[in-house]
């Protein structure tokens, strides 16, 4: 009887039309992410070892072990090009210092931004978010719809228990399901060692696991949808519920119990501990300042030596009990931070367990080595090599260092060999220990598989036909379950969008007043400030790019600016499930609910019969359809706009301070997601008006969003980084020392030269009968000469250096922006990608947001270093006195007494130091860059529209 | 107003060829007057909701047409549309409306926007659904409540012309003979009424004239006074032979 109702699902599932378009979707999709993945691996290994040999490189011309720049990468690992997690988002190097904070720079997205606007395909993802759609398709009919059908009542006619038939529907149902999961999966396994990918035998293993994992997550899913379906009597009510909890379910609990965590955990931040560092250290040496000047020594004429040894024991105390209190503070602040980021770590994802989505991705991250886990992995293997690198430089200090000498004689310094050097070898975490940690999702996976399993056992035609169709849309359950879920996503995005905006506010002006009072510790001679990006309100609705890029940058001289710190380096947790917003709501679930609104406005009425009983009436069929788009819209719109208003209204009473600029830019956003989903209402038309059947056009329509919303971006973008090379961070910095080293190796041969044929000159000009009086005239003007030739050489050297490097980020910036070019060209074929640009525009969180803020940090450079030129000069020598002095005087009863002179130079006045503020685009700027995707948006609406209105015009209605 | 002797509802020579080459429809001809019930009788796929079908447009002939007070129905689908009332043999509604709703939205969409809720009361008490189920939604009604508010549907297009698509199946005795009735008085208020059946004993109780089809074809077609005495249903079986199980045997073909 079991293998019967088995047999009969599966045959019933393998012929219908669902189960080819999930076959089709899945093997695109799935193979996709293999080839993807795989050939991620190749470009960054190639780039991997292109970064360490030119790491290496650059050290060749060095003849000093001290003066080495080394860095340490992180290698690809193949598992976590497939299951992708944190690892774009934390830093790739870290630059070994024996001493002092390890931290790991250059993350993939600050670097490439354009890959965080849409991002990676991976098979964590294709699970998650596409696959449980399908296992919702697969079973959300599997009883009501045989009920519907009347079979139901037919097969129970016979003699089956119906404890047999349920475990017989979800077997087959499941083993049917495999079937389009585990081909394309064992075509992609395939693909991975035909294109070279050298996997060991612990990561089939684990990609073994990854897999189960999955079938698993579905196994989830699969029951809920039987359960549902067991529970409710039609099977469009059971969608629907399937649908929301899979909103929830995937889209919901994951981020929001990030969020939560996050708010009720507070984690100080990277810049906090860095400010009360500094803070400390001001303080200390104003003490120590001060204990100084008031230390005296009475010198005793016996003996000299001994005063003076006492005053150096003083020092060397001092400066030693301020490093022993440095190093603990540090510790003391290094020590909360991770606690408080464990205790934050474990509730967050405590809660994220509530939902089988996020319990799936927790356990294959883990699998693949991506996790949270991944960047305090990489720094205990930083921090075990910085052991083995520490005792490697022991040997080697004394060294001889770079001599600018005049004696050609003299032996050249041997420049060192790189390949001394211990290699840093990147151990994965052992896989018992993963296998341990994803134990527990697993466990939490099985639950949810067999709780569902338990619980299962238990006036004019127009303005008519636009009336009815609004009526009809408003009295469905549809229609509330929309309301419901567009209100609690919007109003809950909005919510946390604003408390994320007052989170950045406030750190950026604690950290600006902390800025302020490092600046007072300074003197204007070697001023260095921090640049900080501003956060904008826009990113309430519209976060874009701004979370992966950096936050600050420091302005030092004349060095590059460069962004650090982003908020998913810093604080990882927010990476693993990342912010849900406004846009995000609009592109991914807005987008499906209009397709549920209209995939069976034709041809469901015509299952219905009452498309035949509206053409019995002298219904012209242009105005029907042109009803049918209008309604269907204004049913959606109402909805979306009153949370929409809702949450304009939380705006305005949190009081986040919005501009005239931002309301404009705020009512551009929200036409263009008018236009967005006008397109998928015409789309949802479309294909119910080129099918018969209702369930063939929601596939159709389904497959067509999976592709729009998921696969066309993605690949978009990735394609165009597969066309276009762009050298990465490190590697420039690796070609900029080399440069640098070249450069200053020539300039200190042709200097030695130079002063040996000067000394030579000088010799042969010396007479014997100059008086040495002429002589030193002699001497010192052409000391003068010497030395005004030595500086004019530099400078010319520096600025060939900071010329190549300029010319190298020019041309990465370049290689960049073409790539970006490409990519947003080819992802245009997606209404998705056209409506994710123009909403990033108009919020200013596009990719271009790192090179505008780069820039006019740029510019506030400039204004700064003119300004301290100004204010050096104005406190003459004074501005650059420091250092420590000795000073001795005689006291009134005659001894000398001896003490330490310390003036402080005058420091800056932070009121002096402009802050920095970047200007927002104008409405213009921002509008005619939009201009474009508002356009391609309409067209794609009024095509597809077009489309459906012929279609129509000779559908057959009965 | 129109001409009294040109009849409301006619075809000509009509015949409708499918693309899989099956003839559903073979060269029909029949008049309906005003005042007169026509009733198609006829086995499953005889091709009886094919002629519906082609009055109401929702096909082109392949050849002949189907003519509504003279107006070709396939040249001038709405302005016939316009003039002809349809019940279907299962009556589908929108299950998300109340009775009422549906009923304000297809005459509506039949061109009557002046009813008055009273008015849509009135119609639902006539065709004989009972006042508590006015205002309900569709989805809980059996399939002759939902047959009544069909008719209900046509009443209030008041059109002259109307298609009954097998309209008494489902319908309990009771609800049978009010039927009738309503067919009665709407023939008393000149409508021209064309009704396809399998009941023949409620063809002869209420038709004016009688055409039995088969394989597409108009095979017999007789005026009430010719049946006068004659068993219909053993006409019935003589030129169908499908409800005897024996082979059709056509003989004297009428036109």
């Amino acid at each position: 009887m079991f293998r019967l109702i088995v047999a009969k699902e599966l045959r019933e599932i393998i012929a219908s039309t669902k189960f080819a378009v999930t076959f089709l979707v899945c093997s695109l999709l799935i193979i996709l992410a293999f080839y993807v993945g795989a050939r991620n691996y190749q470009v960054g290994m190639a780039q991997h070892e292109l970064e360490v040999s030119e790491n290496l490189q650059q050290m060749k011309s060095h003849t000093n072990w001290r003066s080495i720049q080394h860095r340490i990468f992180l290698p690809p690992q193949p598992l976590m090009t497939l299951v992708t997690g944190i690892s774009n988002d934390i830093g790739r190097n870290i630059q070994v210092e024996t001493q002092g904070e390890l931290t790991p720079q250059d993350s993939r997205f600050n670097d490439d931004p354009v890959f965080a606007v849409f991002r990676f395909l991976d098979l964590d993802f294709i699970f998650q978010v596409v696959l449980s759609l399908f296992a919702i398709l697969f079973l959300y009919n599997a009883i009501n719809g045989e009920k519907e059908q009347g079979t139901l009542r037919l097969t129970f006619t016979n003699s089956i228990p119906r404890d047999t038939y349920i475990l017989g529907k979800i077997t087959g149902a499941f083993l049917a399901m495999s079937i389009p999961l585990l081909i394309p999966i064992l075509i992609g396994c395939l693909l991975l060692p035909i294109m070279g990918i050298p996997m060991a035998a612990g990561e089939w293993i684990r990609l073994a696991m990854v897999i189960l994992t999955g079938l698993l997550f579905l196994g989830a899913f699969s029951t809920l949808s039987l359960f549902v379906s067991a529970l409710t009597h039609r099977s469009s009510s059971s969608f629907l519920i399937l649908l929301v909890a899979w909103i929830f379910a995937v889209l919901i609990i994951p981020r929001a119990s990030v969020l939560l965590a996050g708010n009720m955990v507070d984690v100080i931040s990277v810049d906090e501990i860095a400010h009360q560092k500094i803070q400390q250290d001001y303080e200390n040496e104003q003490e120590m300042m001060a204990r100084m000047n008031e230390f005296e020594v009475v010198i005793d004429p016996n003996d000299t030596r001994g005063s003076f040894d006492k005053l150096t024991t003083f020092l060397r105390e001092s400066t030693e009990r301020l490093e022993k209190e440095r190093k603990e503070l540090a510790e003391r602040l290094e020590e909360q931070r991770r606690n408080e980021e464990s205790t934050q770590q474990r509730l967050a994802l405590g809660l994220a367990r509530i939902s089988p989505a996020s319990a799936f991705s927790l356990a294959v991250t883990n699998l693949a080595g991506s996790s949270l886990e991944l960047k305090n992995h990489y720094l205990e293997e930083a921090r075990r090599y910085r052991g083995i690198y520490a005792g490697f430089m022991e040997g080697k200090s004394g060294t001889q260092g770079i001599i600018l000498t005049a004696n050609p004689n003299q032996p050249k310094p041997e420049p060192i060999d790189p390949a001394e050097l211990p290699e840093f070898q990147y151990r994965q975490p052992p896989l018992e220990s993963v296998v341990r940690a994803s134990v527990l999702d697993l466990g939490i996976l099985m639950i949810f598989n067999i709780v569902g399993e338990l619980r299962k056992r238990g006036t004019t035609m127009l303005s008519t036909l636009i009336r009815k169709e609004l009526k009809s849309i408003i009295s469905s359950p549809k229609f509330a379950i929309t309301f419901a879920a567009c209100s609690i996503l919007i109003m809950l995005s909005v919510w946390i969008g604003i408390q994320d905006y007052r989170a950045g506010m406030e750190r950026t002006e604690a950290a600006l007043e902390i800025n302020s009072q490092v600046l007072k510790t300074i003197t204007w001679n070697d001023i260095h400030t921090r640049a900080f990006r501003h956060p904008d309100p826009l990113q309430i609705f519209v976060a874009g790019v701004n979370n992966d890029v950096g936050r600050l940058s420091e302005i030092r001289g004349r060095e590059e600016v460069n962004l650090k710190n982003s908020v998913y380096s810093d604080d990882s947790i927010f990476a693993v499930f990342r912010l849900v917003d406004f846009a995000f709501i609009m592109q991914i679930v807005l987008s499906l609910l209009a397709i549920l609104f209209t995939y069976d406005a034709v041809n469901g009425e015509r299952e219905e019969g009452t498309l035949q009983l509206t053409f019995s009436n002298p219904v012209p069929r242009a105005k029907y359809i042109l009803g049918k788009l209008v309604g269907s819209w204004l049913g959606l719109v109402i909805p979306l706009s009153i949370p929409v208003l809702l949450s304009v209204l939380l705006v305005l009473i949190m009081k986040i301070p919005m501009t005239p600029l931002h309301w404009q830019k705020l009512g551009g956003l929200f036409l263009v997601s008018l236009l967005y989903f006008t397109f998928f209402i015409a789309l949802g038309l479309l294909t119910s008006a080129l099918s018969r059947r209702s369930a063939t056009s929601f596939l159709i329509s389904l497959v067509i969003w999976v592709f729009f919303v998921f696969i066309v971006p993605r690949a978009g973008i990735m394609a165009a980084g597969q066309f276009v090379d762009v050298p990465s961070v490190a590697e420039m910095k690796s070609r900029q020392a080399a440069y640098t080293k070249d450069k200053q190796d020539e300039y200190q041969a042709r200097m030695s030269e130079f002063i040996q044929s000067f000394i030579k000159r000088q010799m042969s000009r010396m007479t014997p009968d100059m008086t040495p009086q002429e002589r030193n005239e002699m001497t010192k003007n052409l000391q003068g000469e010497l030395e005004q030739e030595i500086s004019k050489e530099r400078k010319v050297m520096e600025a060939e250096i900071a010329d190549y490097g300029y010319r190298l980020h020019e041309e990465r910036r370049n290689r960049q922006a073409q790539q970006e070019r490409l990519g947003y060209l080819l992802s245009r074929f997606s209404p998705a990608s056209s409506f994710r640009l123009a909403a990033m525009n108009l919020a200013e969180t596009d990719v271009l947001l790192k090179t505008r803020a780069e820039k006019a940090m740029t510019d506030f450079r400039s204004n700064l270093l003119e300004m301290a030129e100004v204010k050096t000069r104005e406190q003459g020598s004074e501005g650059m006195m420091g250092g420590i002095r000795t000073r001795t005087h005689q006291r009134n009863d005659g001894t000398t007494v001896i003490g330490f002179d310390r003036r402080t130079p005058p420091t800056v006045n932070p009121e002096d130091v402009p802050i920095f503020v970047q200007a927002p685009r104008t409405f213009g700027d921002t509008a005619s860059d939009t201009l474009m995707d508002i356009g391609l948006l309409a067209i794609y609406s009024i095509v597809s529209f077009s489309i459906t209105f012929v279609a129509f015009l000779r559908y057959d209605v009965r | 107003m129109e001409d009294n002797s040109q009849p409301m509802m006619e075809t000509c020579n009509l015949t409708k060829v499918y693309e899989d080459g099956v003839k559903a429809v073979d060269d029909v001809s029949f008049q309906i007057h005003r005042g007169e019930i026509y009733t198609m009788l006829g086995g499953n796929g005889a091709g009886k909701t094919t002629t519906i079908n082609l009055f109401l447009n929702l096909i082109d002939p392949t050849e002949g047409e189907a003519r509504v007070n003279g107006i070709p129905t396939h040249r001038q689908p709405l302005q016939a549309k316009a003039l002809m009332a349809f019940v279907s043999e299962n009556v589908m509604l929108y299950p998300g409306f109340t009775a009422i709703q549906n009923l304000d939205y297809f005459a509506r969409l039949g061109g009557k926007t002046k009813y008055k809720r009273k008015d849509y009361e009135d119609v639902l008490m006539r065709v004989g659904l009972e006042e508590k189920s006015h205002n309900r939604r569709l989805k809980g009604f059996s399939k002759g409540m939902r047959q009544k508010c069909g008719i209900a549907i046509a009443i209030l297009k008041n059109a002259p012309a109307i298609l009954l698509d097998e309209p008494t199946s489902g319908l309990d005795p009771k609800a049978g003979i009010e039927f009738i009735n309503l067919l009665r008085t709407l023939r008393e208020e000149g409508k021209a009424i064309l009704m396809s059946t399998h009941d023949i004993f409620r063809a002869k109780e209420i038709a004016d004239t009688v055409g039995i089809m088969d394989a597409g074809r108009l095979i017999m077609q007789k005026k009430k006074e010719e049946l006068e005495g004659a068993d219909l249903e053993e006409l019935y079986v003589k030129y169908m032979g499908g409800l005897a199980g024996t082979q059709p045997e056509p003989e004297n073909p009428v036109m």
